[in-house]
This record gives structure tokens, sequence and C-alpha cells, in this order.
């Protein structure tokens, strides 16, 4: 493959893969740090210059890829911090473990596309709840001093709107 | 799906979750897989959010480009042609590499290697070989090595200046090619100025090396065998080498990209001058003694130098192309 080429065939992989990758990565990993797992990804690939363009694969392997390198920043932290926040970390960690191939993610770009779209869906009340946790990241306790409801309530709502837009994902 | 903790859950995801919170949640996402596909499908949607953005994209490319340019390396597979490289100016500093293939007439076998030709065109170098030797590779200079040594002795050719820190391998010697000379080291710290149709000079530091020459019909000879702290000038014209003892000093500081001085006499500082820049310098006697501190840098030019150290004492000077005089 000429470098031209081979540059140019980089960039497509790149387009088509960044959004998802560092969606993934900032699920695990500080804004920074998740852009410098996935731009150390493709580097990697460039240096080793074994890249095969073929779809079905690629998009699995960089993802693994990426959840590896996640798992080692984790795995890192985890034993410079003994105690403190640990138990997150073990949860991380967990989550991690279950990303096996990129079949796990039910949030691709297509999907990606229609998120906003399923959100709007909702019924009434959940929905009212879910956007301002989702959109304005608000927690469920100021959300339930705004529209003077318990707690409780609040978090029932969003559990109510996590599990409805997630059968719709995953058609379950 | 028994019972969900979805207080567990949304709190995680809100992170306002204890840490007694989060041991519950691990016991419980530990129990079955099914709850761990739930917690992650779950945080999957809660983080959609964090969507990124076009410019975010675009920047992230031009960020990835500016790694990848600098440390741009050029595969090129050429069939069977004797060897090639391509090479292409990125920052200063040129690296390609090539494969070819060698085709064996009285076999069949293929054999493939990379050969990596390395040309420096600013600066000083480093280059760390496939046996952890170390070159530190002068500008306009150019080093060939094979990509994994797989022979019977480590070939290197070079074309140009070089310091070489070789890592020790008695089985495997370290051959150092520059015009028909070569240098033949077990495990040792040199320097060499080479220079088509002009003298080559090796400079030992440490260890030991053979300077040999190679006639044009294969036989070898040893021209010298150097001992720390010589240096052998071999005149291809003449094929004479002549071996000499030298201040080794400067090669050791040379590699590190500047010669320092620390309140030096201007004669041992003068004496440095002529290897860095390759010219003589006259320098008047009532000078000699007259001590400074400082560094010469790679991009100073001797005028640059002579003009920094006629700023801080009164002293007058004239360069011409191969001898640069000195006066109070």
């Amino acid at each position: 493959m000429k470098e031209d080429d081979y540059l140019n065939a980089l960039k497509r992989l790149y387009k088509e893969n960044f959004a998802s990758l560092i969606r993934f990565a900032r699920r695990f990993l500080p804004v920074e740090a998740a852009k410098d797992v996935v731009q150390d990804v493709f580097v990697e690939i460039w240096e080793r210059g074994d890249m095969r363009y073929d779809d079905a694969t690629v998009r699995s392997y960089l993802l693994m890829c990426v959840r590896n390198k996640c798992y080692n920043i984790l795995k890192h932290e985890q034993m410079k911090e003994q105690t403190l926040h640990n138990i997150q970390l073990k949860n991380r960690l967990l989550e991690l473990d279950y990303y096996v191939s990129i079949e796990k993610q039910i949030i691709d770009d297509e999907q990606m596309k229609h998120i906003y779209r399923r959100i709007d869906l909702l019924p009434d009340r959940c929905r009212e709840i879910f956007k301002l946790a989702y959109y304005e990241d608000k927690k469920s306790a100021e959300i339930a001093q705004l529209l003077h409801l318990s707690t409780r309530t609040v978090e029932h709502q969003l559990y109510l709107a996590l599990k409805i837009l997630r059968e719709k994902l995953t058609n379950k | 799906m028994g019972n969900v903790p979805e207080e567990l859950i949304v709190r995680h995801l809100q992170k306002t979750s204890s840490d007694e919170e989060e041991a519950r949640l691990h016991e419980w996402l530990r129990e079955d897989e099914q709850h761990v596909a739930l917690f992650c499908e779950m945080r999957e949607i809660m983080h959609s959010r964090n969507n990124i953005t076009d410019k975010e994209l675009s920047l992230g490319w031009d960020e990835l480009s500016r790694r990848i340019s600098r440390q741009m390396v050029f595969r090129k597979r050429i069939i069977p042609v004797w060897l090639r490289y391509v090479a292409a100016t990125v920052a200063g500093i040129i690296v390609a590499s090539s494969v070819w293939f060698a085709f064996r007439p009285h076999t069949v076998e293929e054999k493939v290697w990379v050969q990596n030709v390395i040309y420096n065109n600013n600066g000083i170098q480093k280059i760390t070989l496939p046996d952890n030797s170390v070159v530190w590779l002068n500008e306009n200079s150019k080093l060939t090595y094979n990509d994994h040594f797989s022979g019977e002795q480590r070939d290197v050719t070079l074309e140009g200046n070089a310091f070489f820190e070789v890592e020790k391998d008695v089985s495997k010697p370290f051959i150092v090619n520059t015009g028909n000379i070569s240098i033949q080291v077990i495990g040792t710290t040199f320097f060499i100025r080479s220079c088509e149709e002009k003298h080559t000079i090796v400079t030992l530091v440490s260890g030991g090396i053979n300077v040999n020459h190679t006639d044009a019909d294969g036989n070898r000879l040893t021209l010298a065998r150097l001992m720390p702290g010589q240096e052998a000038d071999y005149n291809p014209v003449t094929a004479e080498c002549y071996v000499k003892f030298v201040d080794t000093d400067y090669y050791t500081v040379w590699k590190d990209g500047s010669y320092r001085f620390n309140n030096e006499t201007f004669a041992t500082i003068a004496r440095q001058m002529e290897h860095h820049f390759g010219i003589k310098i006259q320098l008047s006697p009532q000078l000699e003694s007259m001590r400074f501190t400082g560094r010469i840098m790679p991009e100073h030019t001797i005028e640059n130098v002579m003009e920094i150290i006629h700023r801080s004492r009164p002293i007058k000077y004239r360069i011409t192309p191969s001898i640069v005089y000195i006066e109070e």
C-alpha cells in the first residue's frame, strides 16, 4: 500500500470509529486521558503498519485496544490507591470485563442519532425527570426539590426511563 | 432477573453513592452476568450524552496526524532490486525503511530483509539499534543497517559522522563499513568521521577496535588496532593510516548535542572548537589562559560563537575559510 493510501485509510478508520471509541473511553477515564488512550491506539496501528481494513473485525479490534488500555490504567490506579475509591474501581473493572466484543455495546453511531428522539418518546413524567438528569446533569435530590417529589420517586422514575430506553435499544 | 437495586444503580450513575452502596452494588453485580449486562447498558445510555462534536473530531485528527508525522516511518516493498529507499523530510529528520527480496539463484528459498536507512539532516540524532547499541548520528550523515542483525555479524554502513556505543556481543562482531574501510568492534565507544574522497577518522573512547581495509579482491587487511584515547586517520588516496593519541573528551560531550565549558581556558575551548567546526584556530598566546563559561549549541556557527565571545571580552578576530585568527 502506498504511503498516501495508507494515510487515507487511517483517516477513514479514524473518522468512522473515533466517536464511538471516545464515548467508550470516557465512561472509564477522565476526558483528557480518554482522548490520549484513543489517540495512542491509532498511533500504534500506524507505527506497526499492519492495518487491515476489514469493517467487520476492525471496529471490534479497535474497541478492544481501547478497552485494554483503559483496563491497564484502572488496574494501575487500583494498585496506587489501596483503599480509597477502590470499590468504584472494582466496579469499573468488572464493567470492562464485560466488554469482550463490540456487540456488547448497545449504542453505535447509528443509534446515537436516534437517542434524543427516543428520549422524547418516554412517558410524560418519566421524560421530564430523565431530561433534567440527562441533559442538565442534575442529581436526584435536586430534581426532587425542583418538582416537589421525594428523592426515592425521582430515582424510581430515572430507573424506569433507563429501563424503557434499554428495552428499545436491545429489543428486549 | 430478581430484585434490581434500582436506587444503587441510579446513585452510581449520578456519582452520589457512598462506598457502602458501591460495595453493595458490587456484590449484586458479581451475582450474575445478566446483572453486569443491565448495569453496563444503563451506563452506556446515561453516558450517550457525552457525544463528541464534529469540531472535536477534526481537532482529534489534526492532533493524530501531527503525532504521526513526527515519527513518519516509510515502508516500501521493492522487488528484486539491490537497495533502494524512499525518504521524506519530516522535522529535519529523514527516516526511511525499505523491504526488498534477495533471491538466491541456487535455492528456491526467498528471504525478506528490512533495510533501515536513516538520513539525518538536522542536529544530532540518537538511534538505538536492534541490539541496543546506540548511535549518535551527526547532521548530514547517513546510517544503514539490517533490521534484525540476523547475519553472523552486525553490519552497519556509515556516511558522515557518528558516535557509537556498541553493546558487547563476542559471538557477533559489530562492523561499521565506511568507504573502503571497515571498523571491527566487540563492545566499545568510538567516534567516526568519514567523507567520500576524504580522510576517515576513527577515535576510540573505550574498548578496542580494529580498522580494516578491504581491497577490490575482497582481501581484508588490518590497518590499525586502536587503544582507548587513540585516533586513526585513514587517507583513501594514499591508503595510509596514522595513529595518534588525542583528547577524547570532546566526543563524549558532542553526542549530547551541545558542548559546554565551565571556567575553561581559551586554549582548551579553541581546541574543542577546532574539532567542532572542523577549522584551525590561531590563538594569540596572551589569550590562552583567559577563562570562559558557556556552551556551543548544535545550531551555532563559528561566526555566532566568535560574536558571543567578542561581546564578553575585547578580542579581535578574523574568520577565513580555513583558519580563525584571534588576537588581543
